[in-house]
């Protein structure tokens, strides 16, 4: 499946709607103990894990209701069995739900790939009623993506504005994230299976000096940015008040926009469509 | 909740707006982790022998006494059966300068592999010789991380919880299931649950200073600035400090004497001591005491939410 050839096509003159100086994505990755479970974790780390379904993920979608920001969640379809009740309250505050894997990993079988994710997307269709457009995970293949409906994905890192990606006749845009602003670099041990010993816990001041550095430097070139956190990590109470004198500083700047991923794409889609871009 | 065997452990929603004693905004637990330093098989003659024992149990340990006496904060001690057998004077003394003294297992040890008969045998076994000491049972039992772990949760087995049920305990001392107390469920159909403490590895100085452990590999391994502002962090959150709006949980911090008798980590230490005492008021209980209150506020047949599983068994997905 990925081993179709991939092409990029960047939108060199990405300009935003009126008013509009930068566009700001909160995303949040709602793993909770699914990503450890998929690596067979031991039971205690589990429930580092279930902190996010339980309660991080609650404090995440108050401080982003509070302050009118467009909050993304990419959910793995197994929340719809572990945390429904968190999802249609999600989908009721008009926050976006799109997909993120089944159980937090992407089988290589391809028909096997292709049923996760047709679970995946039903499950949340059926959970909030709505049918996601939007996938975070490397691994499936587009055709696989397109045949489920998807239109973009935040999973690639080739440019820090959002960029389409050819495979196979079917083209997706990326919504580009960066390592630096993904709170689990910052506050996980165990992250990407690695061990404590090659890692080391962060605090909030030192995150909201990278964090606010990265968005002076967005703001400035009118780009783009996208800042990922996890129920787990980012929900526990000093994360969410890093956060919220994060938003509160960042909103003190002219013409920035906290939008949810989809209305970035659609901006995108109506305005610079793919076959208009200029192929790099 | 939708409850699912080896996913869940407890309810699907946290409780909110906790009411705590004395008017407090929050609670803050102070667990000391007495042990010398030691790997999965725990404590035995060659770690009671090491410099960092002698250390801690001399020279650091009475210092970190006196720094809690100082400021009047009373602290919680899990105790392993080997430590209170090597140093039962020690552990007396602990216990009576006010703190708790939990149990830490028969030598601190990684119990997951262990046979279910094995692992009662030193459960009875630490029980006893805690309470052949102290003169009472331990109320709680801890299962903290060592330093060199894989990871940084602690370690049980399939059969420590129900263990612990089952011997009387009335809490498991570490949970990072949550930042309150919670039921810890083992069986969801008769609801048979023990109340968990909360645990997290971000509040625990182990893995900020002389970490990683030396030999393992790594440097910038002195960041004690890093873990002050991380407890301070997030106890301002949970106490509202500075204006900001109280989350109201408990806060727990977790410290080894071996590590912080050093002047400037204990210096570290009695400053977030201090932090802890600086504020609106804050409930500072032993684990113990803030599982009785939460036992009779906050009882498992009033709070906990049980609903039966949606979880499906899908071809080609994890069970």
């Amino acid at each position: 499946m990925a081993a179709a050839q991939r092409r990029f096509q960047r939108i060199p003159d990405l300009a935003w709607p009126q008013g509009i100086r930068c566009a700001v994505n909160v995303t949040l990755d709602y793993d909770a103990q699914l990503a450890r479970r998929a690596n067979n974790e031991p039971r205690m780390e589990l429930t580092e894990g279930e902190f996010g379904g339980r309660t991080g993920i609650w404090r995440l979608m108050d401080l982003c209701s509070s302050h009118d920001v467009g909050l993304t969640l990419f959910v793995p379809g197994r929340i719809c069995e572990l945390y429904p009740e968190s999802l249609r309250d999600a989908a009721r505050r008009g926050f976006e739900v799109a997909s993120h894997m089944w159980e937090h990993r992407v089988p290589a079988e391809p028909e096997l790939q292709r049923e996760h994710l047709r679970h995946t997307t039903a499950a949340l269709e059926a959970t909030t009623g709505v049918r996601p457009v939007g996938q975070r995970a490397r691994g499936w293949g587009f055709d696989s993506l397109a045949a489920e409906g998807y239109r973009y994905i935040s999973s690639f890192t080739a440019d820090d504005k959002p960029y389409y990606m050819l495979e196979g006749g079917h083209t997706m845009l990326n919504l580009p994230f960066q390592w630096a602003l993904d709170d689990a670099a910052y506050f996980k041990f165990a992250w990407l299976r690695g061990l404590p010993a090659a890692q080391r816990i962060s605090d909030p001041d030192s995150v909201y000096e990278n964090w606010i550095a990265a968005f002076r430097c967005i703001h400035a070139q009118g780009g783009y940015m996208n800042i990922t956190v996890h129920d787990l990590q980012s929900g526990r109470a000093a994360r969410v008040a890093m956060l919220e004198r994060l938003f509160t500083e960042m909103k003190r700047y002219q013409g920035v926009w906290f939008p949810t991923c989809e209305r970035v794409v659609r901006h995108c889609l109506d305005h610079y469509p793919a076959h208009r871009t200029e192929e790099v | 909740m939708p409850w699912k065997e080896r996913y869940t452990v407890t309810d699907e929603r946290t409780l909110e707006n906790v009411v705590w004693p004395e008017g407090a905004r929050c609670a803050a637990i102070v667990v000391v982790d007495p042990s010398p330093p030691c790997g999965l098989q725990g404590i035995g003659p060659r770690e009671l022998e090491t410099d960092a024992a002698h250390y801690g149990f001399d020279v650091a340990l009475p210092r970190i006494l006196d720094a809690l006496d100082q400021r009047g904060i009373r602290a919680t001690f899990p105790v392993p059966a080997a430590l209170a057998e090597h140093a039962p004077a020690l552990v007396r003394g602990i216990a009576a300068r006010g703190h708790e003294v939990a149990a830490h297992g028969l030598r601190r040890e990684d119990v997951s592999r262990l046979e279910r008969h094995e692992e009662a045998w030193r459960l009875t076994r630490t029980t006893q010789v805690l309470a052949d000491l102290l003169g009472q049972r331990p109320r709680g039992w801890y299962t903290l991380p060592r330093q060199t772990d894989a990871f940084a949760g602690g370690t049980i087995s399939p059969h420590t919880v129900d263990l612990l049920i089952e011997a009387g305990y009335e809490y498991l001392g570490n949970s990072e299931a949550d930042d309150i107390p919670h039921y810890w469920v083992t069986d969801p159909a008769s609801r048979r649950a023990i109340l968990a403490m909360p645990y997290c590895y971000h509040h625990d100085d182990q893995f900020f200073i002389e970490f990683p452990p030396i030999g393992q590999g790594g440097s910038n391994l002195e960041r004690p600035e890093t873990l002050f502002r991380n407890w301070r962090a997030e106890f301002d959150a949970m106490a509202g400090s500075g204006g900001q709006r109280a989350f109201g949980r408990c806060f727990t911090m977790v410290v080894h004497p071996w590590l912080n008798g050093w002047g400037q980590r204990l210096d570290v230490f009695e400053r977030m001591l201090a932090h802890l005492r600086s504020g609106p008021p804050v409930w500072n209980p032993t684990a113990g005491e803030c599982a009785g209150y939460w036992h009779s506020s906050y009882p498992a047949h009033a709070t906990l939410k049980l609903a039966a599983s949606i979880w499906a068994d899908h071809p080609g997905s994890q069970s």
